[in-house]
């Protein structure tokens, strides 16, 4: 049991890691990394409503229909996504104000769905809840050091403190959508090279390519 | 029973009504304090632009009282604006300004003066533009240029200082789009109250 939990974290944190080996929740890597805060703040969402939705969907897997998984999954992570946009709204208005059209975004996030489909389906609600958060954790920390790397060359701070001194030119490309992809696209040519790596030492098939891909 | 063509439409049904009820039972729950936030939103946005200090400790409530007690709300010839006399008994004005900017509506507030010749300052509702870029209209540095600025008297009342043209107020480099919106937006309310509260009738 315990060596089920661990072999979760190390799935989801690296080698299956969502965002650097299944290529999903490409989306919000474009859209909030360009400040560490709204990074992490997007980050606490998406592991908190994946979290939530694996464990219901998970709850209802022995009665709900096949034909119409689909439909209640994205029920229910629309209802944890309202759920999470009301609760801010009214608890913690200056958050809310911050963050404004990103908690909606979660939504369209495919790591939610992702792993109500290949993990919560046929698995019991406590654990289902873990992979959820540890996805959202794994999504976290990639997403996490793509800001770092932006905020740092595009401000020359790193959560909104100043790092870097006057002789640094901020570069502008930083701060927008585009330069996400570069600074992802290297991350994930540096981690598949150590675990292809790791793989050829143990004698086991590289994988080459992506399997899935998503937004 | 799960796998009966019946159980689908009926088990969508059930969940649907379930979780749709819990959302409206939290959303009816908290609408007082989501409306209490957004207004104290507004009201500490006009304050800010009328150039009022709001002191640090005071509760929300007395906030409200007191901005009761202070700021009117008129109507004149059909535009919704506040005012507010000041100490040597002048009238202040804070007039709402909405419009669209490079993503969506920017809502906020501009104070002028008596005559309609000085902005005292200016402060936003919402907004939601590019965060890093057009998001830094919401930074202080942006918002304190309008602090106190005499407008043009013809063309655009407001207008950025750019090379080869005087103007009162720096754009935001990086983010044109959202800088010259929220420009046009707010001359565009500037013109809106000089032609209908005028210059000297008061």
């Amino acid at each position: 049991m315990k060596s089920q939990y661990r072999e979760i974290a190390k799935q989801t944190l690296w080698t299956d890691n969502p965002v650097i080996r299944q290529i999903l929740g490409i989306c919000s890597a474009l859209a909030v990394t360009n400040l560490v805060s709204n990074t992490l703040v997007m980050g606490i969402g998406v592991s908190l409503v994946t979290a939530f939705s694996s464990l219901t969907v998970s709850a209802l897997r022995k009665i709900m229909p096949n034909r119409v998984r689909m439909m209640v999954q994205t029920l229910i992570i629309a209802f944890y996504v309202i759920l999470v946009d009301i609760i801010l709204r009214a608890f913690f208005p200056d958050m809310s104000r911050a963050l404004g059209p990103y908690v909606g975004l979660i939504i369209t996030n495919c790591i939610i769905m992702g792993r109500c489909e290949a993990f919560a389906q046929t698995n019991k609600p406590l654990i289902s809840f873990y992979d959820g958060f540890m996805s959202g954790l794994g999504y976290t920390l990639v997403l996490a050091t793509i800001a770092i790397v932006r905020e740092l060359m595009g401000f020359g701070t790193i959560l909104g403190i100043q790092i870097l001194g006057e002789w640094w030119t901020p570069w502008t490309v930083m701060v927008m959508a585009p330069s996400a992809f570069f600074v992802l696209a290297i991350i994930i040519w540096v981690a598949n090279s150590i675990t292809d790596k790791k793989l050829h030492a143990a004698g086991k098939p590289v994988n080459k390519g992506v399997q899935a891909s998503g937004n | 029973m799960k796998d009966k063509t019946w159980f689908s439409p009926v088990f969508m049904l059930i969940c649907t009504a379930i979780f749709t009820g819990i959302l409206s039972g939290v959303f009816v729950y908290s609408r007082p304090l989501i409306q209490a936030n957004a207004r104290l939103n507004e009201i500490t946005a006009q304050l800010h632009a009328l150039d009022i200090t709001i002191p640090a400790d005071v509760s929300p409530a007395d906030l409200e009282s007191s901005y009761e007690q202070n700021i009117d709300e008129v109507n004149i010839n059909g535009l919704t604006l506040y005012q507010y006399k000041t100490v040597d008994g002048k009238i202040n004005y804070a007039i709402p300004f909405e419009g669209a900017g490079l993503w969506g509506e920017i809502t906020g507030i501009i104070a002028l003066d008596q005559e309609l010749k000085t902005v005292l300052g200016m402060d936003f509702i919402s907004q939601n533009e590019t965060p890093g870029l057009g998001g830094r209209i919401e930074e202080d540095w942006f918002k304190e240029q309008f602090r106190s600025i005499s407008l043009y008297e013809d063309g655009e009342p407001i207008r950025y200082a750019a090379p080869g043209s005087e103007g009162q107020i720096d754009a935001i480099t990086g983010a044109t789009a959202t800088s010259s919106a929220v420009l046009d937006i707010m001359n565009a309310a500037i013109q809106d109250a000089k032609s209908k509260v005028g210059g000297g009738n008061s």
